[in-house]
C-alpha cells in the first residue's frame, strides 16, 4: 500500500474508487476514468475486492503504465469465514504499521459505536484505512451499504453512483434500503435523469446534492472510417446486419429480438443477426432461435474483445438493443460512436442515449412487431441508415465523451471537497445534460 | 436424480415388489461420512464380486480420462449401485442414463428411460452440448424401453436415435380424489381469477403471461392473477410486475403446499400456461382435474391434454395477445367455464388418472421383463 500520511491528505487530492472487481471487461468506465483523472493530476487509487490476472491483459494501457498496479488495493479475502479470522491480526499489524494514528483512531471511534462488529468492519475497511482519502467513491449503490461511517471515521467525503441495478433491483422490498446514503453521502452521481427519478421514488429527498453524468465511451476507438451506410438490404444476396452485443440476461430482451427476426423471415426480409456476449441465458436463446425456426441466420458469438467488437459493429448496418431494463447502456454509445443506426426499447435510460427519429428508433419494450417493423424500414433505406449513423456519431462526440465525463468529475469531486452548501445541484453536468435532449449541431 | 430399482426377486407375478427410488448425487467435495461409507462399499465389492470392480474402474477411466479427480468421483458414484442386482432399472432422466451408462452392462439387466421433456425439448440445441446429444443416442440404442410423456416428446426424441418401436408412451397423471373441484358453491364474484403453478424459469414464459394480464386489466376486466412457485426467475417475475404495474392484480404466493394450492385452484375460474416449452404440464393436469377451463400456449404435447374449444384454449407460444383473447372469451362467459371445466374433469377421469398410469407402468415393466418390447409395436 502507498504510505498515505497526513500531509499528503492535506495536499487534499487523494481519492479512492471503490469497486468489486478491477480491471473488468464489462466495466472500462471505471479503468478510463481511473486514467483520466490521474492525468488530471488526482492521486487516484482503487479499492476492489478482486483482481484477475487475466484481465489486466486485456487493458494494455493500463498495463504500459508505471506505478498502475502500486495503485490498485486488493482486500483481503472475507470468506472462508475461517481465513479472515485467521488474517484479522496480520491485516491489525499491517494497518498499524501503515496508518498508526488513522488505526487507532478508527478502532476507537468504531468501538464506540459498533462494539465488537468493529472487527469484521475493521477487516473491510482496512483498505481504504491504510489509504486514508479526501475523497471515496462507491462506484455502486449496493457497495455503500454498512459503509457510510467512514465519512466521520476516516474523515474522507462520500459520493455514490447509481447505475441502474442498484436502483432498479437491489432491495427493493426495502422502503429504507438506501437511507444512510441519503441521509449521508456528500453527493450522489447518477447516469441520468431517469435514475435521479427513481431514486426519489426510493426515498431520496428532492434537494439531494447530485450530479447527472452520463457514461462516456472512447470515441477515437469507437470510429468507423469512411464506411458508408449505400447498400439496400434484405435480399438473399445482401441480408441486412444486424447486431447486438451485451450480457446473455433476461434484462436485454434478446427473446424479442428473436421473435422480431422472426418476422423478418415471414416478410421475406433476410438477415443475418449477431449476438456478441456470454451469460446464462444462452439456454433460453439458443432454444427461442430453434423454435422461431431462424437458427441458421441467428449467430450467438460468445464474448468478444474490444477490437473485435468494433470489428463486429463495422460489419453490421443496424444495432438492436431490445432491453427490458437497461441503466444506460455503454454498448449504444458505442454502436452510435461507430455510426451505426440504433433501435432499442424504451427501457429506463436508453431514451435519454438514443434520439427516436435521429439517431435511431426507439420502440416499445416487449414488441418484437415494433421492432420488426423499424428493422424492416431500415434494411430498405440506406440513406436514412447514414443520416442516422452520422447523427449518432455526432450526438456521442458532443454528449457522451470520455474528456467531457472526465472534466465532469474532476468539477464534482473539486465542489465535494469545497463543501458548498449553497450549491443543491452541482453544476457540473446541467449544461451537458441539456444536450441530451437536444443534439447539437456541432461538427465531430 | 432419481433412479428407480426394481428389488431383486426372482419371478415378478402379478404386481411387482418393493421398488427402492435412490437419488443419485455425487458432490464434488464429499463428507467424512460420505468417504468412509464410500470406502466400506469399496471394500465390500472387492470381496464379494471384484470382477464388477474393474469393470466400473475401466468404466470411470474410459468416460474420463482427462483428469484423475473426475475418474475418482466416477468411481465413487457407480461403486455403491454395483452391489446392487436389479431386474430391471429405470432412470427418470435422460442425463441419469447417461452417466451411467457404463453401469448397464454391469448389472446386465433391461434399463428403461424416461424422456420428460427439457432434456430432450431444450438442451440439445444449446451450443456445446454435442457430447450429450451422444449420450442420448447411445443411451436410447442401449435400453429396453422408452417412455415418454407425450406423443410429441417420442416424435422429437427421434432426432436423436430413439428406436420408435420401443417407445412408449405413458402421460403424466393425478389423483382425481384429491385435485377434485370444490364441493362448496363459488361465491359470485365480479374478480375473474387465474392461476398459475410452476417453477419460475424462463421456460415458462412468465413475461408472456404478465403482458397477457396486463392487456385484460387494460380491457377492463377486473382480473386477478395467483402465482404459485419459486424459482431462479423470481426476480424477472417482480421487477415485470412492478413495470407493467400490476402490483395490486398479481400475486406471487412461492412454493405452497399441495393443500394449499388445491384451495387456489378450486377456488379460481381459469388455468393459464404461458410455456415456451414443454413435455406435459403436471400443472395443466391437476388444474382441469379441479373442473378448470384451461388457457395453454401449445407447445409439447400440451394438445394432447387440451383440445382447442373443448377443454379450453390453445394459443401460439410468446403471444400474449391471443393468451388475452383466450383468457377474456372466459371471463365473459360463465357458462363456457363450467362447461370446459366439466370436460376437463371428464378428461383427466378417461386418460390421466393414476390408477390408469399404473395399470400402464405394470404392462411395460411386464413387456420389458419378457423381452416383448424388442418384438412387439408399439403400444399405447
Amino acid at each position: 500500500m502507498a504510505s498515505p500520511g497526513d500531509s499528503q491528505k492535506e495536499a487534499g487530492m487523494r481519492l479512492v474508487l471503490v469497486v468489486p472487481a478491477f480491471p473488468k471487461l464489462s466495466e472500462t468506465f471505471i479503468v478510463s476514468k481511473f486514467l483520466g483523472l490521474l492525468e488530471k493530476g488526482w492521486d487516484v487509487h482503487i479499492a476492489c475486492d478482486a483482481s484477475d490476472p487475466s484481465e489486466w491483459k486485456k487493458f494494455s494501457d493500463l498495463v504500459s503504465r508505471p506505478g498502475i498496479r502500486a495503485r490498485v488495493h486488493c482486500g483481503w479475502p472475507h470468506r472462508p469465514r475461517w481465513l479472515a479470522l485467521v488474517l484479522l491480526p496480520v491485516l491489525f499489524v499491517k494497518s498499524l504499521l501503515i496508518n498508526r494514528r488513522g488505526t487507532v483512531r478508527y478502532l476507537k471511534q468504531c468501538w464506540s459505536r459498533f462494539g465488537f462488529d468493529t472487527l469484521r468492519r475493521f477487516y473491510l475497511d482496512a483498505n481504504l484505512l491504510g489509504l486514508n482519502p479526501n475523497v471515496t467513491h462507491f462506484e455502486f449503490g449496493t457497495l455503500a451499504l454498512g459503509r457510510m461511517h467512514l465519512k466521520e471515521i476516516i474523515d474522507s467525503k462520500v459520493v455514490v453512483s447509481f447505475r441502474g441495478y442498484d436502483l432498479n433491483f437491489a432491495g427493493l422490498e426495502n422502503p429504507t434500503y438506501y437511507q444512510e446514503v441519503w441521509d449521508r453521502a456528500d453527493a450522489l452521481h447518477l447516469l441520468g435523469d431517469d435514475l435521479w427519478r427513481r431514486a426519489q421514488r426510493r426515498g431520496c429527498p428532492a434537494d439531494k446534492v447530485h450530479a447527472l453524468i452520463p457514461p462516456a465511451i472512447d470515441v477515437q476507438f469507437f470510429v468507423s472510417g469512411d464506411r458508408r451506410h449505400t447498400e439496400t438490404t434484405g435480399a438473399p444476396e445482401r441480408p441486412l446486419r444486424i447486431l447486438s452485443v451485451g450480457r446473455l440476461e433476461w434484462k436485454k430482451g434478446y427473446e424479442y429480438a428473436i421473435s422480431a427476426v422472426r418476422i423478418l423471415r415471414q416478410q421475406g426480409v433476410n438477415f443475418e443477426y449477431r449476438i456478441v456476449g456470454d451469460g446464462g441465458f444462452l439456454e433460453a436463446l439458443a432454444f427461442a432461435r430453434h423454435q422461431m425456426g431462424v437458427k441458421k441466420a441467428v449467430h450467438l458469438l460468445g464474448a468478444r474483445s474490444r477490437p473485435e467488437v468494433r470489428a463486429e459493429m463495422l460489419w453490421a448496418d443496424v444495432f438492436l438493443h431490445p432491453a427490458v431494463s437497461e441503466g444506460f447502456c455503454n454498448a449504444v454509445l458505442e454502436a452510435q460512436s461507430m455510426a451505426l443506426p440504433v433501435v432499442c426499447s424504451d427501457a429506463d435510460g436508453l431514451t435519454e442515449n438514443v434520439v427516436n427519429g435521429e439517431t435511431g428508433f426507439v420502440v416499445p419494450r416487449r414488441n418484437a412487431q415494433a421492432i420488426a417493423e423499424k428493422l424492416i424500414l431500415l434494411a430498405s433505406n440506406p440513406a436514412v441508415r447514414q443520416r442516422m449513423g452520422l447523427a449518432g456519431r455526432q450526438r456521442v462526440i458532443t454528449c457522451f465523451q470520455l474528456i467531457d465525463q472526465i472534466s465532469a468529475f474532476d468539477r464534482l469531486y473539486r465542489q465535494v471537497l469545497q463543501n458548498d452548501p449553497g450549491k443543491k445541484d452541482i453544476d457540473s453536468q446541467d449544461h451537458l445534460f441539456r444536450n441530451l435532449t437536444r443534439p447539437s449541431s456541432a461538427s465531430p | 436424480m432419481t433412479m428407480v430399482v426394481l428389488a431383486p426377486r426372482t419371478r415378478l407375478t402379478g404386481g411387482l415388489d418393493t421398488v427402492r427410488v435412490l437419488r443419485l448425487s455425487h458432490p464434488e467435495d464429499p463428507s467424512a461420512l460420505q468417504v468412509a461409507q464410500f470406502a466400506k462399499d469399496l471394500i465390500a465389492l472387492l470381496f464379494t464380486n471384484p470382477d464388477r470392480l474393474g469393470k466400473i474402474v475401466a468404466a470411470a477411466r474410459a468416460q474420463s480420462c482427462s483428469s484423475l479427480k473426475a475418474a475418482f468421483g466416477c468411481v465413487r458414484a457407480y461403486t455403491p449401485l454395483a452391489a446392487l442386482r436389479p431386474d430391471i432399472v429405470h432412470f427418470e432422466w435422460n442425463s441419469a442414463a447417461i452417466d451411467y451408462l457404463p453401469m448397464f452392462d454391469i448389472w446386465d439387466c433391461p434399463v428403461v428411460v424416461s424422456c420428460r421433456g427439457s432434456q430432450i425439448n431444450v438442451r440439445p440445441h444449446v451450443p456445446g452440448n454435442d457430447k450429450f446429444i451422444e449420450g442420448l443416442n447411445s443411451t436410447f440404442r442401449r435400453v429396453a424401453a422408452v417412455h415418454c410423456v407425450s406423443e410429441k416428446i417420442l416424435q422429437e426424441a427421434q432426432e436423436y436415435g430413439l428406436n420408435p418401436a420401443l417407445g412408449k408412451i405413458i402421460y403424466p397423471a393425478v389423483d382425481p380424489e384429491r385435485f377434485r373441484p370444490s364441493d362448496a358453491p363459488r361465491t359470485s364474484d365480479d374478480t375473474f381469477r387465474i392461476v398459475t403453478t410452476g417453477s419460475l424459469a424462463w421456460v415458462k414464459g412468465y413475461e408472456y403471461a404478465l403482458q397477457a394480464i396486463r392487456s385484460l386489466v387494460d380491457n377492463g376486466i377486473a382480473v386477478h392473477f395467483d402465482v404459485v412457485g419459486d424459482g431462479v426467475e423470481f426476480q424477472r417475475v417482480l421487477y415485470t410486475i412492478h413495470d407493467l404495474e400490476l402490483e395490486k392484480r398479481v400475486k406471487l404466493h412461492g412454493r405452497l403446499a399441495p393443500d394449499e394450492v388445491i384451495h387456489l385452484l378450486q377456488r379460481a375460474d381459469a388455468f393459464l400456461l404461458s410455456s415456451v416449452s414443454e413435455g406435459l404440464s403436471n400443472a395443466v393436469l391437476e388444474a382441469m382435474a379441479c373442473g378448470l377451463p384451461i388457457v395453454t400456449s401449445d407447445c409439447g404435447g400440451m394438445n394432447e391434454a387440451v383440445t382447442d374449444g373443448i377443454e379450453g384454449f390453445l394459443t401460439p407460444v410468446r403471444d400474449p395477445r391471443a393468451m388475452a383473447d383466450a383468457l377474456g372469451k372466459l371471463a365473459s362467459n360463465s357458462e363456457l367455464r363450467r362447461k370446459m371445466g366439466s370436460s376437463c374433469r371428464t378428461r383427466i377421469l378417461q386418460e390421466f388418472s393414476l390408477d390408469r398410469q399404473i395399470e400402464q407402468w405394470l404392462r411395460l415393466y411386464h413387456a420389458v421383463l419378457e423381452g416383448a418390447l424388442q418384438k412387439g409395436p408399439q403400444a399405447k
